[in-house]
């Protein structure tokens, strides 16, 4: 299977092996923050629902938690 | 003879007044002068070339156009040394990214091998995005750069700001993007005059 293309400048090519090594830690390392993000964002929505369940106002819901 | 010569309406030309306007003009630099460019196709890291920043400007503006993403992923940024991307644990930054109903994310980077500094999808959203360099050539400064982006959070377009800090007292010729799919679009590198 081929690697994936690195463009340097105005050439590209299949990339290295070094740099193909690299490039899989920076992929596991993306994953991991979007997967942090994602939560994030999901602890969010949680607690928004959560507050209007006890019903606060979407005003309250904001003043509480900033969004 | 002031200099440059402004003519109005019933003025009579003279050869010499051009002459003196043409030698005024001479060498006078852009406020931005554009330096290189590159347009890229399905690729996974996308790297400037070496000595595209140089002692000519301080500070640089880089803008990055996507034209097609193969999913929805983060764009990292790294800065190169003589052509070639630090990878080292040195980067220092944020991005903050607000989708349309106002929600915020804010994502930090905090000692990363690269600055998580953009996301797009790859349905239906490109990515247009401003990179302003601050002082990459300077050994006695860390280079920095901020970026205003309009991307995505998670699966939503987003209104995307964020700066980084490579700590490092080392001259940077150039960046390098990096995303996990591919990528396909175009950069542009200008330099800001100095004075």
């Amino acid at each position: 299977m081929p690697r994936p293309i690195i463009q340097i400048g105005d050439e590209a090519r299949e990339m290295t092996e070094s740099e193909f090594a690299q490039w899989q830690i920076d992929v596991q390392a993306a994953a991991e923050a979007q997967e942090a993000a994602d939560a994030r964002v999901a602890a969010l929505a949680s607690a928004q629902a959560k507050l209007a369940a006890l019903g606060l106002t979407d005003a309250e819901v904001s003043a509480l938690i900033g969004v | 003879m002031a200099l440059p010569v402004t003519f109005v309406a019933g003025d009579v030309l003279e050869a010499a007044q051009l002459n003196s306007n043409f030698t005024y003009l001479d060498g006078k630099g852009s406020g931005l002068t554009y330096i290189t460019g590159a347009t890229f196709t399905t690729a996974a890291t996308v790297s400037m070339a070496s000595g595209v920043f140089t002692s000519t400007y301080e500070n640089y503006l880089v803008l990055f156009n996507l034209t097609a993403s193969s999913t929805d992923q983060d764009i990292s940024i790294r800065v190169n040394n003589a052509g070639t991307p630090r990878t080292a644990t040195e980067y220092f930054g944020s991005k903050s990214s607000v989708n349309p109903t106002g929600t915020q994310t804010l994502t930090g980077t905090n000692s990363g091998t690269s600055h998580n500094a953009m996301r797009t999808l790859g349905a239906y959203i490109t990515l247009g995005a401003i990179i302003n360099v601050y002082s990459p050539l300077a050994t006695g400064t860390n280079t920095s750069w901020s970026v205003q982006a309009m991307g995505a959070i998670t699966s939503s377009s987003a209104a995307i700001t964020g700066a980084c800090t490579y700590n490092a007292l080392e001259a940077h010729d150039g960046l390098t993007f990096v995303v996990g799919g591919t990528i396909s679009g175009n950069y542009r590198v200008y330099g800001y005059l100095n004075s």
